[in-house]
């Protein structure tokens, strides 16, 4: 028999839960396919600097072991022409978030539970309208999906169609964007992207199926074919990780090229911090579903304040350190079910004060760009 | 049964020379079963490692890393070459031989989660190895195993548990349990800490070394971390393409990397530094099959110093002083 532990739901319980997610599910489901008309979600960016605007974000997973808040109250700003790293570990949150951005969370299961996502959309005359995505019906997402915002997924071998050559999968994107486009326009702008992204023989490529390429070429064709609608901002989901680290070289320095080219701000996730190093210009830390840091690439690798920031920095080994044991971080994620209402990462925390037990703590600015989301800074605030 | 080979003028304090070590898969045979068509996967390697020592391996996807850690092991049957372990020569033994050897080296393998049988509890997973090579008397089993665990950072109640309850790290934990089960003396590390996040990898290369001190352990440990295994090793050989491309002591290699591809590799690594701009070599192109390596230096075709000897001639695999060996053309 299996033994009794806190983890152990009867299938009574598992029931009620059940019949619980389904009431806020359907009312969820019903509110994303409404029809409205599109004043309802228009609103204005409270910085028009910003180009993506993430405030008070919770996306939650509703399981049959209980609501998992997978993003639990994100706030985030992207400038316009910027790169933001978001990092963390597995679970953490991060690749939830930029799905919530995109619309694509596997429903219904998974739901925008409240918040808003707000991102500055430049219409084909030049104006530019914000949209709230949270509030968006999904049937007008394709309005920013794909052509203002792009994703670049993690998996270069799970994300190309396998049945089709690269070149009709990258002519689909101009024919989905331009509805007058002719065969020969969406194949120069297909071969102009190849071009873009540095493949040596665009024809090749052009007429080549994915299983003929190597990992490296496909995902130089998955930035292509993110860049073919011109976006204004480009969702990078671990766009290094399945590579090896000669071509992760290569694949960093093309996006470093191409943001310099393209009139965009990327969102770049990754668990790699040598990598938000070298790419971000701002950087947020996520933990448990929730931002405990965000700021600049400057403050947070040279003054981070986060016990959990300073922990990853410190637990990652680097060809330049050289000490005899690294330092860890004790313990584990939290159980993402049944969070704890104090700071989730007290139990791992080695500089817990008192009112660590307390609430959850709030996010405090440090300077006009750096916060954390951490009980020991509270004091400096108050006397500051 | 084959007959022993002793090794005459061995030293002692070498536990493993591998001589020439070659592996190769066919992939296509003719009808009567003649291989035409072969994937040379470990070609033509040589190194000694001492007791007590950690040899890291590092290479990129497909270059032999893992292949050359499991003939070690014999996992996979050699095509050539010896294999010596403690003065023996274990290349042509059979399975019966290799079981009583086995005691002796062990393996942690890269994905946790597919590595531990999903219907045995972790008591019984770890006392399995150690009672089918008698390592303790039968009743002592128990206290032997939640010792281990102790050892390996496992609390004495998960015991009863089975793997799915366990987290990434904690399986690895139990995979490193395992492993150490029998009192081995040479570990093989496939990529133990690749498939974990950032600070659970800590953890886990701090118990290995941990490990390491308390039972002097002997660790082959195979990586495409630069980082990791700069951290863990006392040697390093990097691999492209099947063969070992550069060896020597940590401190040779990464303080004066003689190999163009070496230097490319340190210099691909990210560094966590907003203020580091490194300049960094970017290798063109892709890794080429190895079903169908280029001619000559294998690595010519990416190399950013070809000349043109490197497209004819294969490099000679030659010591450039304290044992820091590198096959390459330009060092000549």
């Amino acid at each position: 028999m299996a033994k009794k532990n806190s983890n152990y739901l009867s299938g009574r319980e598992i029931r009620k839960i059940a019949k619980e997610n389904n009431k806020v599910m359907k009312q969820l489901e019903a509110y994303k396919h409404r029809k409205c008309d599109e004043s309802e979600y228009l609103t204005t960016m409270s910085n028009p600097g910003n180009i993506l605007e993430i405030e008070n974000l919770n996306t939650y997973f509703f399981t049959e072991q209980g609501v998992v808040k997978a993003v639990n109250g994100v706030s985030l700003d992207i400038p316009k022409n910027a790169t933001v790293g978001i990092v963390g570990e597995s679970g953490c949150g991060k690749s939830v978030t930029s799905m919530s951005v995109m619309r694509l969370l596997q429903g219904p299961t998974g739901q925008i539970y409240s918040g808003e996502i707000r991102f500055n959309a430049k219409e084909s005359d030049g104006t530019e309208k914000v949209y709230d995505i949270a509030k968006m019906p999904i049937r007008d997402i394709h309005k920013i999906r794909g052509n203002q915002i792009a994703m670049i997924f993690q998996e270069p071998m799970t994300s190309l169609n396998p049945v089709f050559t690269i070149g009709q999968q990258l002519d689909e994107v101009t024919f989905i964007n331009k509805k007058d486009a002719t065969k020969e326009d969406a194949k120069a702008k297909s071969m102009e992207m190849l071009n873009l992204v540095g493949i040596a023989a665009p024809e090749r490529v052009y007429a080549a199926f994915p299983h003929e390429l190597s990992g490296g070429m496909r995902q130089r064709v998955m930035i292509a074919m993110a860049l073919a609608a011109d976006p204004r901002l480009i969702i990078a989901d671990e766009p290094t990780t399945a590579l090896d680290v000669t071509i992760q070289a290569q694949i960093l320095d093309l996006l470093r090229d191409l943001k310099d080219k393209i009139d965009g701000s990327i969102m770049l996730i990754t668990h790699d911090l040598g990598i938000i190093a070298e790419m971000a210009d701002y950087v947020v830390v996520m933990y448990a579903g929730k931002v405990i840091e965000k700021g600049t690439a400057k403050e947070i690798f040279h003054n981070p304040m986060h016990p959990y920031t300073i922990g990853l920095q410190k637990s990652k080994p680097t060809l330049k350190s050289d000490s005899d044991m690294l330092f860890n971080i004790p313990g584990n994620v939290p159980n993402p079910v049944n969070m704890p209402n104090y700071c989730y990462f007290k139990e791992r925390c080695d500089r817990c004060i008192d009112k660590c037990s307390g609430d959850y703590p709030c996010m405090i600015q440090v300077s006009p760009t750096h916060f954390v989301s951490c009980h020991l800074y509270e004091e400096d605030q108050n006397n500051g | 049964m084959a007959e022993e080979k002793v090794i005459e003028n061995f030293d002692p304090e070498v536990i493993l020379e591998v001589k020439n070590l070659r592996k190769s898969f066919p992939l296509k045979k003719t009808l009567t079963g003649k291989v035409t068509q072969e994937l040379i996967a470990v070609d033509d390697v040589s190194f000694q490692l001492k007791a007590g020592e950690t040899l890291g391996i590092v290479g990129e996807s497909g270059c032999g890393k893992t292949t050359l850690g499991r003939a070690i092991l014999k996992l996979h049957q050699p095509t050539g070459g010896r294999i010596i372990f403690e003065g023996k020569d274990i290349t042509d033994y059979n399975s019966k031989q290799m079981r009583e050897i086995r005691k002796k080296m062990q393996i942690i393998f890269q994905d946790p989660y597919s590595s531990l049988p999903p219907r045995d509890t972790v008591g019984g997973i770890l006392s399995e190895p150690v009672e089918v090579h008698k390592i303790v008397p039968k009743e002592k089993v128990k206290d032997y195993v939640l010792d281990l665990m102790d050892k390996c950072g496992l609390r004495d109640y998960y015991y009863e548990r089975y793997p799915h309850e366990f987290s990434g790290g904690q399986r690895q934990r139990i995979c490193i349990a395992r492993a150490l089960s029998v009192n081995p003396k040479l570990v093989i590390c496939d990529e133990p800490v690749s498939a974990l996040d950032v600070s659970i990898q800590a953890q886990i290369i701090n118990l290995l070394k941990k490990l390491q001190q308390d039972m002097g352990l002997t660790y082959v440990f195979i990586s495409h971390d630069l980082s990791v295994v700069k951290y863990i090793s006392d040697k390093i050989g990097v691999m492209y393409l099947g063969s070992m491309v550069e060896f020597g002591t940590k401190e040779d290699i990464f303080s004066n990397p003689l190999h163009p591809y070496t230097q490319a590799l340190f210099s691909a690594i990210p560094h966590p530094d907003p203020d580091v701009k490194m300049n960094r070599i970017i290798l063109k192109g892709d890794i080429p099959s190895p079903a169908n390596p280029p001619k000559g230096c294998r690595f010519h075709t990416r190399c950013p110093h070809a000349k043109d000897i490197c497209k004819e001639v294969a490099p000679e695999y030659k010591d450039y002083g304290n044992g820091h060996c590198a096959a390459c053309h330009l060092l000549d």
